[in-house]
């Protein structure tokens, strides 16, 4: 039987599939290409029933919902999401001839794959259970094995417990999965150990600190600041804007057992500004994804003409207003310090 | 035989309506549908509810509010299907009083009311789920092609009523009376434009961003209500927070019927009674505290980026 706290755990881990299933169906779709997500979909196949809280069938029927049909307003949301990162990722990269990137809550992320390169020390995040099932899907392949520069043996996993005892963590020259409770961040060395804390860096947080409370926030936070001297932060996240959709949100996911602890804490794009300002960033931009995908009429789109006409193709988006919703409750922000990334991107508002 | 008002209680109690009585419903439906004309005029007073996207729950609020049928008059201005769990229960509701008092109640079409988009959003699902072949779906997408584009309320100075809103290649409502509507919903041209444009503060037709219709301006709906001597142009369409809205010194009003629109948008739902004077009375309902957890359990998730 699961703790009431591992119970939550499990849940918290169980949205990397939710994830997963959203870039699967944009694939599919044709938003975006990614050769890889096959493989970890394949590793989830064989391993989840080897996780914490799962049987056999459970996790055949968990499995399975991967392969449900998202609707196309979900399949255009998740096409801004993940544009907008990769767009922030690939401008820093450029702009920097030696850096860091590391990816908090990285779950089934494939980014690294077509990112890595010798200038890169990549360090990806996440939970034990999460990080041995990448870990996996990288060993017993040969092409993402020389993606990350590893040289050594696959593994077969079997059973239960040859899953709970292998090593969740992966190291080469220059890539590091992590098996690791983020909450634990700053009383482990297991990360600072690999991190070059000269290099300009980024820290990416996709959907993964809104599921602690903002005491862990701010600490989580303040490792980063106190580890890195060039840092650029970047968060993507739910927010609350106190309004009624907010609030069944928080319903809905709640009743999936999902608490977004803090969605009330910080509801408005200002609040995430202010909380990155107390933590000493210098320069701090937000935005919401209705303006990035060029919903709110204000003139702040990330996409251009042609390619929204390219993705006005692939669904066909019924309703305006309630897209627009949507996508005003996710928000993307950035905090710099030091030597960080010019991002020449259109903000809501910046410093 | 169809035993209509079992049939009406059955459905409002959500119970399933076996497969030879839904075909059977359709086919009279279709009678009667097709004996209408594209603009259907239609006296006062009555009630315009504008979509409600197989919220079964959330129709019965709205009977509870407006009145029940047959006593209070209805015009249901289209968007009976799709997003909602219960879209094919919905639609058996409205066709079957349809069929039972066929001049209470009126149907216009939507923009959802076609083979292309159910199969997208959710009706065509639903149908294969609950029936297990797409019968149901094929018989009620038949009785979609035979709804009507339009209504015209109260005469001189009335109401147009439809379910999007203009189009540059309507000046005047007569021109809506040749089109043959007998057919799946057209990518282009006036009969779509009717079923997909939205009004907006723009000078002229723009592009929608839907993909189909077009955007139209308070100059082009002045025209057209002068031209056509009404005084008001109701439809639907457009997810408003507050239930209705109205634009353009009130020469437009969009209603929305959809309370908690796909049990995540967290706004309030409206009907737009009109009475003999052409006076416009809204009245609001919010959503019922339906039980989620008691959805169907194969149910469609309500969904997030999480
Ligand atoms: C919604 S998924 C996002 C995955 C990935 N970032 C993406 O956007 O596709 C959240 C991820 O954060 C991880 N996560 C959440 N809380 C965590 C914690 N305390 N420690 C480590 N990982 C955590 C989960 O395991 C999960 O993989
Ligand atoms: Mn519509």
């Amino acid at each position: 039987m699961l703790s009431p706290s591992q119970k939550q755990d499990k849940i918290v881990r169980s949205t990397d599939l939710d994830a997963l299933s959203c870039r699967w169906n944009c694939v599919q779709k044709g938003y975006f290409e990614d050769v890889n997500i096959d493989k970890i979909i394949n590793s989830y196949s064989k391993y989840l029933q080897f996780c914490e809280g799962y049987t056999n069938l459970s996790a055949g029927r968990t499995y399975k919902s991967v392969f449900d049909r998202k609707l196309p307003i979900i399949n255009r949301g998740t096409y801004l999401r993940t544009k907008s990162i990769s767009d922030i990722i690939g401008k820093f990269i450029n702009d920097n001839e030696k850096c860091q990137i590391v990816s908090m809550g990285v779950g089934s992320d494939t980014r690294v794959f077509k990112l890595i390169n010798p200038n890169i020390n990549y360090i990806e995040l996440d939970f034990e259970e999460t990080t041995r099932i990448k870990k996996l899907t990288i060993i017993n392949d040969s092409e993402l094995s020389k993606a990350v520069n590893y040289s050594g043996l696959g593994a077969t996993v079997a059973d239960r417990s040859q899953f709970q005892t292998l090593d969740p963590n992966l190291h080469t020259d220059n890539y590091h999965l992590i098996g690791l409770d983020l909450r634990r961040l700053s009383d482990s060395n297991i990360v600072s150990e690999f991190l070059d804390s000269k290099r300009p860096t980024l820290v990416l947080s996709e959907c993964v600190l809104c599921y602690l409370n903002p005491g862990e926030n701010e600490k989580i936070l303040k490792f980063w600041t106190d580890s890195i001297s060039n840092l650029s932060l970047l968060i993507y996240e739910p927010i609350s804007l106190n309004d009624s959709f907010g609030q069944q949100m928080r319903e809905n996911l709640g009743r999936r057992g999902i608490n977004l602890l803090t969605f009330n804490h910080f509801p408005t794009l200002k609040s995430k500004f202010d909380f990155l300002k107390s933590l000493n960033f210098q320069d701090i931009n937000v935005t919401d994804i209705a303006s990035i995908g060029g919903y709110s009429g204000d003139e702040l789109s990330w996409i251009s003409a042609e390619e929204s006409k390219r993705i006005d193709k692939l669904d066909l988006i019924d309703e305006i207003e309630e897209i627009k919703l949507l996508l005003l409750h996710y928000c993307l922000v950035y905090g710099g310090i030091g030597k960080h990334t010019n991002l020449s991107k259109k903000w809501k508002l910046s410093t | 035989m169809l035993d209509l008002d079992e049939t009406i209680a059955n459905i409002k109690e959500c119970k399933f309506v076996p497969e030879k009585d839904v075909e059977e419903l359709c086919s009279k439906a279709i009678e009667i549908l097709i004996e209408e004309g594209n603009i259907q005029h239609l006296d006062t007073p009555i009630t315009m509810c504008g979509d409600i996207h197989g919220q079964l729950h959330d129709v019965l609020t709205l009977f509870q509010t407006g009145g029940q049928c047959p006593d209070t008059r209805y015009l249901f201005l289209g968007d009976f299907v799709d997003r909602g769990f219960y879209s094919v229960e919905t639609f058996l509701l409205l066709m079957a009083l349809k069929v039972r008092y066929p001049d209470r109640i009126y149907l216009i079409r939507g923009n959802h009311e076609t083979r292309q988009i159910t199969t997208v959003y959710g009706f065509y699902d639903e149908c294969l789920r609950k029936y297990g072949s797409v019968n149901v779906w094929r018989y009620c997408c038949e009785v979609f092609d035979y709804i009507s584009l339009g209504a015209v309320i109260g005469g001189d100075q009335g109401v147009f009523c439809i379910h999007g809103g203009l189009s540059p290649m309507i000046n005047k409502i007569d021109q809506i009376k040749i089109i043959n509507r007998k057919q799946e919903v057209p990518h282009e041209g006036a009969m779509c434009d009717l079923l997909w444009s939205d009004p907006e503060d723009v000078a002229g037709w723009s592009v929608s961003p839907r993909g189909a219709g077009y955007l139209f301006g308070i100059n082009e709906v002045k025209k057209f209500n002068h031209t056509n001597n009404i005084s008001l142009i109701a439809r639907a369409h457009q997810l408003v927070m507050e239930g209705y809205k109205e634009m353009f010194d009130k020469q437009l009003v969009t209603v929305w019927s959809a309370p908690n629109y796909c049990y995540r948008c967290g706004n309030i739902a409206s009907v737009l009674a009109i009475d003999d004077n052409l006076e416009r009375e809204y009245k609001v309902f919010e959503a019922g505290t339906m039980d989620i957890t008691s959805l169907p359990s194969k149910k469609p998730a309500t969904d997030y980026f999480i």
